[in-house]
This record gives structure tokens, sequence and C-alpha cells, in this order.
């Protein structure tokens, strides 16, 4: 049956995970990431609950966290805060060597994500991290297919022009 | 690197992953009520005597339309009769005006530390009704607020009604928001109950009224279940 918190839960277990990890690789911590990612829920919950309609879910949350993103780093950027420590991406047992080797992997490109232009950034995420179909990402960037079509193929150019300059 | 390993590479970032006790606290902590709403409410404390709760309310908008009536009419009242006592008039309206500004004030904490506090009330019925009598009395309490600035004569009366008015319209706006939410667990809780023939037929019109966002037709027939 359709209620609102019954509704918005399961908006949240499906799609928590994902915006945790859109959110994760455009700030520097985990904690920030969480921190963020709360933020999004916790206002797309008010606007859920007061009966907006959600025609696609993933495209209204994207659309909150690039916003919560965008403020966080201006605000950020007012106090000049860096952070030197870098938390691990995955949150596995330690001392695995697989584990360790592949985290290095994902390390440099997750470092080398962040080189691309923020749109970019964006596009590659949701296109081949997420699986988003083109029409979606259309939605979300509100711009036209064929554009979006366009920034998906030279984000990835770009990217693995940087990856190989590394 | 080919374009497909790196998109695998890509693919791979799937292991960033939350923390999965943060997921659980976080959506725990996004439905739950907020600290700050834990206060003791008066108007949760008679709950189950609501004429203790709606006569007061009752009283509240009539002393509002009272104040209404005594401005605007006075603002009719034709200009040279008025001028000899204009200053001894604007004296009274300060006066007036501002006690009633205040007492609108207290009524609106009040209010509102009362809503707060329906969700946990005992009787979902009960709630469904005293959210809607806050919403007609926050309506109220918004549409005389808006006439006492118009009426009033002072800036600093008017700009202090003017957000008062805000406040009320705000604590509409909340009062429908909590009433939609509350009615939606209260179908739910009833969907999972054995009821009658007869009151399993007023759920589902109801839930049909709910979700086309006809609230006060579906809380009427809320209202109904169990009370054949």
């Amino acid at each position: 049956m359709a209620y609102p918190k019954k509704k918005f839960a399961k908006l949240y277990d499906k799609y928590v995970e994902k915006i945790y990890r859109f959110v994760f690789l455009k700030v520097s911590s985990q904690e920030e990431a969480q921190d963020l990612t709360s933020q999004v829920f916790t206002k797309g919950w008010k606007k859920f609950r007061k009966g907006e309609k959600i025609d696609n879910p993933p495209a209204y949350l994207y659309q909150i966290a690039r916003a919560e993103i965008a403020n966080h780093h201006r605000e950020k950027a007012k106090f000049q805060v860096t952070n030197a420590v870098s938390d691990q991406i995955i949150d596995s047992n330690p001392g695995i060597e697989e584990t360790q080797e592949l985290q290095s992997e994902l390390e440099i490109l997750k470092k080398t994500l962040p080189q691309l232009k923020d749109d970019y950034q964006n596009v590659v995420i949701w296109r081949y991290l997420e699986g988003l179909s083109i029409k979606d990402i259309a939605e979300i960037t509100e711009r036209p297919e064929g554009t979006v079509r366009v920034m998906v193929h030279r984000a990835l150019k770009e990217l693995r022009e940087k990856m190989e300059n590394l | 690197m080919q374009e497909r390993q790196l998109i695998k590479k890509i693919k791979e970032l799937r292991q960033i992953k939350p923390n999965k006790d943060w997921v659980l606290f976080n959506k725990k902590e996004l439905f739950e009520e907020r600290k700050e709403e834990q206060v003791m409410s008066w108007l949760f404390t008679p709950f189950n005597r609501p004429a203790l709760v709606v006569r007061p309310l009752i009283a509240g908008v009539l002393i509002l339309a009272g104040v209404f009536v005594y401005l605007y009419l006075g603002a009719l009242t034709p200009q040279i009769v008025q001028l000899p006592f204009v200053s001894e008039r604007k004296g009274v309206e300060t006066e007036t005006m501002v006690a009633s500004l205040e007492e609108l004030q207290q009524s609106l904490e009040k209010i509102t530390l009362g809503l707060n506090n329906l969700k946990k009330a005992k009787d979902p019925n009960q709630a469904l009704v005293m959210a809607e009598i806050i919403k007609a009395t926050a309506k109220n309490g918004e549409k005389v607020l808006g006439q006492m600035k118009t009426a009033g004569e002072f800036q600093a009366n008017q700009v202090l009604a003017s957000l008062l008015g805000d406040a009320y319209r705000e604590l509409g706006e909340k009062a429908s928001n909590t009433q939609i939410e509350m009615m939606g667990d209260y179908i739910e809780y009833l969907s999972q109950r054995s009821l009658s023939e007869e009151d399993q037929a007023r759920l589902e019109k109801a839930e049909k009224y709910y979700n086309e966002g006809k609230y006060t037709e579906a809380m009427i027939l809320l209202n109904r279940i169990g009370n054949n």
C-alpha cells in the first residue's frame, strides 16, 4: 500500500547506497559523505511527506545530492579546511593482498575522477557506475539526450587520458 | 588502457558502500520525532477529554474574530467622527492590538507544542480531529492577522501582525502534513486488523480518498470505523 513513510522508506533502502557512493566520490571523507547523504534524504523526506509526487526517484535524489554537494564545497571553501587524511574506499577486512591491490587501483581512479570537471564526473558515475540510462541522466541534468551522450563520450575519453598519464 | 577496461574499473567502484550500521541508524533518525518535540503538551495532557481542548481553541478563534471586528469596524467609522479622538483611538488601538498580538503569539506557541505531540496520541482518531481543528485555527489566525495588519495604523504592529500571520500559515501547513502522515499510518494500522464488513468498506473508501488527496473525506470515514 502506498503511504508516505513506507514509500519513502523503500526509496531510502533502494537508493541510500547509490547516493552515498555518489557523494563519497565527491567529498574527501566518510563522515562528510554520511552527513551529506543524510541531508539528502532528510530534505527528500520533507518534500515527500508534503505529498509531492516523485516521478523519477533517482533523478529527484541526485538533484538534491548535487545541490548539497555544491553547497558543501562552497561552505568548505569559505573556511579553507584541508583534510590530509584520506579515507579508505572499501570498508573491508584489512590485510588481504587482493583487496589491497584492488584498493590501490580504485584509489587511483578515485583520485583521477575529481580531476574531471564536475559535469563529466557526474555523467561517468551515473552512466558507468550506477548504470543509469541516457534518458535518466538527461532528466537529472535537464539537458537534451544528445548533449548527454556527447558528454558521456568526452568524459570517458578524458578520464582515460588522465589515467594513462599517471 | 582500453575503454572497456576503464568501464570495468569504474564499475568496481560499486564496492564503495556505506557502513551498514550507519544506514540503519540514519533510517531510524530520518523518521523519528525530533527531540524538541518531546516536550509535554498542554494539548496532549487532557487528550481523553477533547472538549477541554476544543473549547479553548474555539474560544481562541472567537477572540480573534472579535479583535478583527473591533479593529475593522473601527476603521470603517467615518473620519469626521474620529478626528477629535484620533490620538485617544490610536492609543486604544495600540494597546488592544499589542495585547491581542501577544495573546496570539502565546497561543501559537502552545498550539505548536500541541501539534508536535499529536503523533503520540493514543487515539489516532482524536488526533486526526485535533489536527483538523488546528488547521482551521491556524487558517483563521492567519486570516485575522492579515486583516489586523491592514487595519493597524502603526508600522511596528503591522510588521508583528505580518510575522505572526506567516507563523500561523506555517503552523497550518505543518498541521496538514502531520495529519496526512498520521492518516497514512492509521490506514496502514487498520488494514492489518480484522474489521467488520461495513468498516472494511469504509476503510477501502477512506484509502481511496487518501490516495486521491481528499483528506477530509478520508478522515470522516476513518472516524466512523469502529463506531457502528
